[in-house]
């Protein structure tokens, strides 16, 4: 046998524990060069093996540390797609503008909201980015408008899904209240989010709660009330902003449906005793308890601009609404979600503050990446977005047992009299 | 291999495989679908990710930093529709990539290699209890290994990272793009050069390695 190359003499140390295999080691032991370098090669292993070995973290992760990544990944992934969503919708807006189509653009001062931002948190992975217009992904997260601010953040990681329907104890949707979440805040919620379910202390049928991200799309308005049950109009020509196509070029709905969140209260008093609250104690009648969700139909049109990319989108939603089966009350459950360590402490304070929280939905909002301020849509309180580029401009409010949202490439006013013309 | 690595960098930012004849009803499948997908590799993957970056950074929070990144460039990627071992040799490949491109830019990787060291400390202080002294030790030799690991060519080093946290000769070869064959002579080539860097740090300790020529 021929001399062998470095690679396999050093290919032998591990391919063959406990010695080389029997024609190599057979040459090596009569080749006083190759035993040299086999004998080198092996020292320098054994050098490199213990001093890597220790520049490595001290165990595996736990699953509920992976969890707490996905989690965080999750709101990444959600902020990426809004500042995408928003810079295409800018640059977008920009073309219209510079192509003399773009109405009111610069908006007006002080609304605020990105359309752009909400439904992001919602649909974490059905995106893939497209410059300078609202991407068919972007569409697609869009669709979720209503759902978005339904839910926002909370839902925004696939592990806190569940989990954050916990918080929805809290929520009977009539009207809004928005809670303020700086990033860092989100990202607690998100991990805390992520550690009840990867703990079990929250279990449910996931798909139950994904299925509301997916819509489908209609053939018609007709269809499309038909699929949510109730009626969906168009928005009328008058109302419609300059460069706005005058139908809408795609209509999505989703169905309404109930996810129902069980309570696991053993591993409940196992988390708080792991997060430093030994204290806690939870009525065993508590345990198996379900928060049932009921999710509504959904219904958003998507009108396009002059170059067929979405500049406008209306959604129409059913309202929330939740009730709690077996042992505990909403009151009992919502209680135990506040009082879990590792919230954000500011958060839980707003939550609290909250007056009426069987019929206020509170609405997390990152104003550090969102403006917000208040407004009146035909009489109802409404909240009026921007995003920081001020050419998103979104609307939300309730009214007659219905939410309503109007998002857009379209300045704060334009938004204003869509809203206004509808229902 | 080459044609997926030849998209590392382009990331998920067109829309060319969105299928856009599908109805939104497939859509709507093929969605949750990849994103149960996308959710199976990051568990199945972030830990042996975190640990290569972390054994580079020797800091949690940038470590995860990294992974995040390269989780990021996954989302949407066409290569997540391939095998879990393509999956897998991607991802190690761009996370190795985004190590190195933390390391480089902060420009002084030997502050950074310092600032390594003292975090490691502070993380092992809760850990297994060897007293202050051991910390600092431990601490003072994983910076030398890093230190160490850090003046070595870039696939070497990855190659070493990758055979000594346990890693096949098949995964590190899809991971570098090597044939199996190679991967041999690059890793005697990094352990070689990794000797020569570790023992000629200014503080090495010759007598602890006597048997080394």
């Amino acid at each position: 046998m021929p001399c062998p190359d470095l690679g396999a003499l050093r290919a032998s140390l591990d391919d063959a524990p406990g010695g080389t295999p029997a024609p190599l080691h057979d040459h090596v032991q009569g080749c006083a060069s190759c035993f040299d370098t086999l004998a080198e090669l092996r020292r320098n292993a054994e050098l490199a093996a213990p001093a890597i070995a220790m520049t490595g973290p001290d165990g595996p992760l736990p699953p509920a540390a992976v969890e707490a990544a996905l989690a965080r990944l999750e709101q990444r992934r959600a902020r990426l797609l809004a500042a995408r969503t928003a810079t295409g919708a800018a640059a977008a807006a920009g073309e219209a503008a510079a192509a003399g189509e773009a109405g009111g653009s610069g908006g007006s001062g002080g609304s605020g909201g990105s359309g752009g931002d909400a439904p992001a948190a919602v649909v974490p992975l059905r995106r893939r980015g497209h410059r300078a217009r609202l991407s068919a992904r972007a569409r697609g997260t869009a669709a979720a408008l209503v759902a978005a601010v339904v839910l926002t953040g909370l839902v925004a990681t696939p592990g806190g899904r569940a989990a954050a329907a916990g918080f929805l104890a809290q929520f009977r949707s009539e009207r809004f209240e928005v809670v303020s979440l700086n990033t860092s805040q989100a990202m607690q919620l998100s991990a805390v989010m992520s550690q009840l379910v990867a703990t079990g202390v929250f279990t449910g049928d996931h798909g139950q709660l994904d299925r509301m991200t997916e819509p489908a799309a209609a053939r018609d308005l007709a269809e499309a009330s038909r699929l949510a049950g109730f009626e969906v109009q168009a928005v009328s020509r008058s109302a419609l902003p300059r460069g706005v196509g005058a139908a809408p070029e795609r209509i999505l709905a989703t169905r309404p449906h109930t996810a129902r969140i069980t309570f696991d209260r053993d591993r409940a008093i196992a988390y708080f005793q792991r997060n430093g609250r030994p204290d806690v104690k939870i009525p065993e009648r508590f345990d198996g308890a379900q928060l049932i969700v009921q999710v509504p139909a959904i219904v958003v049109q998507e009108y396009p601009g002059r170059d067929g990319a979405p500049r406008l989108l209306v959604g129409k939603a059913g309202t929330i609404g939740l009730d709690a089966d077996g042992g505990a009350s909403l009151d009992e459950l919502r209680e135990v979600v506040l009082s879990l360590p590792g919230l954000p402490k500011e958060t839980v304070e707003q939550l609290r503050n909250i007056s009426d929280w069987r019929t206020t939905l509170p609405l997390p909002v990152p104003t550090d990446e969102v403006r917000w301020r208040q407004a009146t849509v035909d009489g109802a309180e409404a909240l009026s977005f921007a995003d920081p580029t001020g050419k998103l401009h979104a609307l939300l409010w309730q009214r007659g047992g219905h939410i309503w949202g109007v998002a857009g490439v379209i300045g704060a006013d334009e938004a204003l009299r869509v809203a206004d013309s509808l229902g | 291999m080459r044609a997926v690595r030849d998209e590392v960098g382009a990331g998920a930012r067109d829309e060319a495989g969105a299928g856009a004849g599908a109805g939104a009803q497939d859509e709507a499948g093929a969605g949750a679908g990849a994103q149960d997908r996308f959710e199976a590799v990051f568990r199945a993957r972030y830990g042996e990710l975190f640990a290569l970056s972390y054994r580079l950074l020797g800091d949690h929070g940038e470590g995860e930093d990294v992974v995040q990144e390269t989780f990021l460039k996954l989302d949407g990627h066409p290569v997540l529709d391939r095998p879990d071992e393509e999956v897998a040799a991607w991802l190690r490949r761009v996370c190795l990539n985004a190590t190195y491109n933390r390391l480089r830019g902060q420009r002084r990787a030997t502050a950074r290699l310092d600032r390594a060291g003292r975090l490691e400390r502070a993380d092992d202080e809760a850990g297994d209890g060897g007293g202050p002294l051991l910390d600092v030790l431990r601490a003072e030799q994983q910076r030398a290994v890093r230190q160490a690991l850090a003046a070595l060519p870039e696939r070497q080093r990855a190659c070493l990272l990758l055979r000594h946290a346990g890693f096949s000769y098949a995964e590190i070869a899809a991971t570098l793009d090597l044939a199996v064959g190679s991967v041999g002579v690059l890793l005697a080539r990094g352990e070689r050069a990794f000797r020569d860097a570790y023992l000629d740090r200014d503080d090495a300790d010759p007598g602890a390695y006597d048997a080394v020529p």
